[in-house]
């Protein structure tokens, strides 16, 4: 699905805006003193593309790689020439590992993240932090006492059209913002469920409720919520959903829909579907008093303010596309090495991570109860 | 026929499109309109800035490439233009059926840079007011157009519309010395209409405004005798009522209420433009009060005859000028805030927003692009 055409003229150009980046970018400050070594861990698809976002991001580097079964791992070992360990225990043992990238399935974070904590070494998780809240709690405490850096996958901040549309929120274009909607309808298959979707790696945790912690709100949902959190600046304070599983062979759901609230009042709702055998549809849509903005398929953005913003006249859409291909989790992963090296604070911490899960959380238990339920607040004050 | 289609037709025809129209249908070229009697006058085409209101309540400040004069035209390199705020707020919303985009203004001053062969009565050089639309620079046909007095500045000056508008009104309102008036709003209009009213004689003169925030702006020495909010007047004791009732809203509902403070064979002065439509009785609003009501829109205007009562634009606002100029009328204290015409977005947004405190915002389009336009293609 990947880069298919747009068959409409996109009126501005990325090279126009490229100033996006250089405001707040850790890489165009920081010297890069020392690479942090990384080890990745899970073999499945997610586990070696994370492995090569490792070898790409400039300020670090690929330790190891592990896996419980050696068969998925020693192809990349062997072409990156790293060690290939099946022992995740001799891993966090090793000297020559900083910090730890799992890329596993969800019921594993708890454990094997609270171990890289007590062996020093800093966590990168995939998303989601955990199942649920208790979990994540657990995560965050240990991350916190053993004082190792904490960060989790929403490496979608980094796309450029997303940064974009915090750009443009940030500088009032849109107003207040008084909503938000995501749009999330496609076919996910039965191949997915079983495992992913090129099936090297089989298991089934995916269907199960207990290990996933949940379908397609904690496993792809979670994403846009959490760069929604970033563009705005809002966090979700109560939430209510529906759902059921309906044409999947799976405990989790296939389908949710969802209303929330921000805490500036604001509202929002989700409506998304995993047995969609039309073409993809991939929306997320912010509007505020004095404008609207629209991510679609394709890095595509669509604008209408009512206010002028840079080269952009004011009252009439315009479609910003055209946006450079970047590998948003190797800069992600990037960003965290610089910033751990140099003793800086990091992008995405354990707090975007835990009020992720507590949202998400809100939203499963609030269909049970049949009521809205509020979001419980992060508990530690920040560093 | 715009430039889009002019390339589009050649495209068509030609199968060819030379270079330097290749760029017609972008950018800058995007702006200009070419109707075909232009092309045939062969006028310039020259690069100015403007404020284009694209759709309802959205305004923005773009630059434009404009078309010159034609030979019964002045081009105005232009100073300062006024945003009349009740007005102009009314055609932002769309409420009087104006459709967009949409070119605001209509008052306005500058310094002539060239004129037609047909106009004999300005000459480059000449400091001007009149009719001019928020926009530099423009062309001004020379019936909208007068000379400023030297003792007049260009900020006062810049009133000259709505002076005008105010004035026609006076004067077919034909007061007579020592009547009293209720002037109802106290925007731009209702504040000349005090200042001007009284310079007709007209005694005392009581202004009504929703808040009490023009309060000071309109009672002075040279304005009104007495502030009452609407609501203070609506719980007034009943009194016999005024001898004029001059409505400056543009409410759709105000006769009746013009109607109920006007004295028995008292005349009720439409001058605000009305937008919407509004139930009225013509027993209990006109006919059993006995009032007279008179309309004295700006659109009511005579073009060339002179009668009591009914004087042309041009008498209109020489005396506008005049009256400024020796001191009588006083505007400058309505001068509320200068704006640069780039900031446009922002003061239109907060003029949406109905802040009581602003009364006249002058655009200062000294600042905007070169002092004199330049030509880049002379016809």
């Amino acid at each position: 699905m990947a880069n298919a055409t747009p068959s409409f003229r996109i009126t501005k150009k990325w090279h126009k805006w490229k100033i996006l980046y250089d405001n707040e970018a850790i890489e165009d400050t920081v010297l890069l003193k020392k690479r942090l070594r990384i080890a990745a861990v899970g073999g499945g698809d997610i586990g070696i593309r994370n492995a090569n976002s490792i070898k790409a991001a400039q300020a670090a580097e690929l330790a190891a790689v592990c896996d419980i079964d050696p068969a998925v791992i020693r192809d990349l070992a062997k072409s990156y020439d790293v060690p290939a360990i099946t022992d995740y225990d001799r891993l966090i043992a090793r000297s020559d590992v900083d910090a730890v990238f799992l890329s596993i399935p969800h019921h594993l974070h708890t454990q094997m993240a609270i171990q890289a904590a007590l062996a020093k070494k800093h966590v990168l998780l995939e998303k989601p932090l955990a199942t649920n809240s208790q979990e994540a709690t657990k995560i965050v405490e240990a991350c916190r006492a053993a004082g190792v850096r904490l960060t989790v996958n929403f490496s979608f901040r980094y796309r450029p059209v997303i940064e974009l549309a915090r750009r443009l929120i940030k500088d009032d274009i849109l107003g207040k913002i008084s909503g938000t909607q995501i749009n999330l309808f496609q076919l996910k298959g039965t191949k997915y469920w079983a495992g992913g979707f090129t099936g090297r790696a089989t298991g089934d945790w995916r269907r199960s409720k207990e290990k996933a912690g949940g379908g397609v709100l904690i496993n792809t949902i979670c994403h846009a919520l959490d760069y929604l959190r970033y563009c705005t600046g809002l966090e979700v304070t109560r939430a209510f959903s529906e759902y059921g599983t309906y044409a999947s062979p799976v405990e989790v759901e296939d389908a949710i829909t969802m209303s929330y609230q921000y805490n500036n009042g604001a509202i929002g709702s989700i409506a998304s579907s995993t047995f969609w055998h039309a073409n993809k549809r991939d929306e997320v849509l912010v509007w505020g008093t004095h404008g609207s903005l629209r991510i679609e398929e394709n890095n595509v953005l669509r604008l209408w303010s009512s206010r002028p913003w840079k080269s952009l006249s004011p009252g009439k859409e315009h479609l910003l596309g055209d946006f450079p291909q970047v590998d948003y989790t190797s800069k992600w992963i990037d960003r965290f090495a610089r910033a751990v090296e140099n003793g800086l604070p990091h992008d995405i911490t354990g707090r975007d991570g835990w009020i992720n899960n507590a949202v998400i959380e809100a939203a499963y238990r609030s269909r049970d109860q049949r009521r809205a339920l509020s979001v419980e607040s992060y508990p530690w004050q920040e560093l | 026929m715009n430039s889009q289609n002019i390339k589009n037709t050649l495209k068509r025809y030609k199968q060819y499109v030379p270079p330097f129209l290749g760029r017609l249908g972008t950018g800058i070229w995007k702006s200009l309109e070419i109707p075909l009697g232009a092309l045939l006058e062969r006028r310039a085409i020259l690069k100015g800035q403007r404020i284009v209101w694209p759709v309802a309540e959205v305004a923005d400040f773009e630059r434009a490439l404009l078309l010159g004069p034609t030979s019964s035209d002045a081009l105005v390199q232009v100073d300062f233009t006024l945003i009349s705020p009740g007005t102009e707020r009314a055609q932002l919303q769309g409420l009087v059926g104006n459709d967009f985009p949409y070119y605001a203004g209509y008052s306005g001053c500058g310094e002539v840079i060239s004129v037609g062969k047909n106009i004999t009565r300005f000459q480059k050089g000449d400091r001007v007011a009149g009719r001019i639309p928020h926009k530099s620079p423009a062309t001004v046909q020379e019936q909208y157009l007068f000379r400023i007095p030297e003792n007049v500045s260009m900020e006062q000056a810049a009133f000259i519309e709505l002076g005008i508008i105010v004035l026609q009104g006076i004067h077919k309102a034909q007061i007579q010395p020592g009547e009293s008036a209720l002037v109802l709003g106290q925007g731009l209009i209702g504040q000349l209409a005090n200042r001007l009213s009284r310079i007709a004689g007209a005694a005392p003169i009581i202004a009504v405004a929703r808040s009490k925030a023009k309060e000071k702006a309109a009672v002075n020495d040279w304005g009104a005798d007495e502030f009452l909010t609407s609501d203070e007047l609506n719980e007034a004791e009943p009194s016999d009522g005024y001898d004029l009732v001059i409505e400056t809203t543009g409410d759709a509902n105000i006769l009746p209420i013009a109607s109920r403070f006007a004295r028995k064979g008292g005349r009720i002065i439409g001058l605000g433009t009305p937008r919407g439509r509004g139930r009225i009785s013509l027993g209990q609003n006109g006919a059993r009060p006995g009032v007279r009501i008179i309309g004295a829109h700006i659109s009511g205007i005579p073009q060339y005859e002179r009668a009591p009562g009914l004087w042309t634009y041009q008498s209109e606002g020489r005396l506008f000028l005049d009256l400024v100029a020796r001191h009588k009328l006083m505007v400058d204290d309505l001068i509320s805030q200068k704006a640069d015409p780039m900031s446009a977005n922002s003061v239109y947004e907060s003029l949406l927003n109905e802040n009581p405190g602003i009364i006249g915002v002058l655009f200062d389009w000294r600042s905007c692009g070169p002092r004199r336009a330049k030509f880049n293609f002379k016809g």
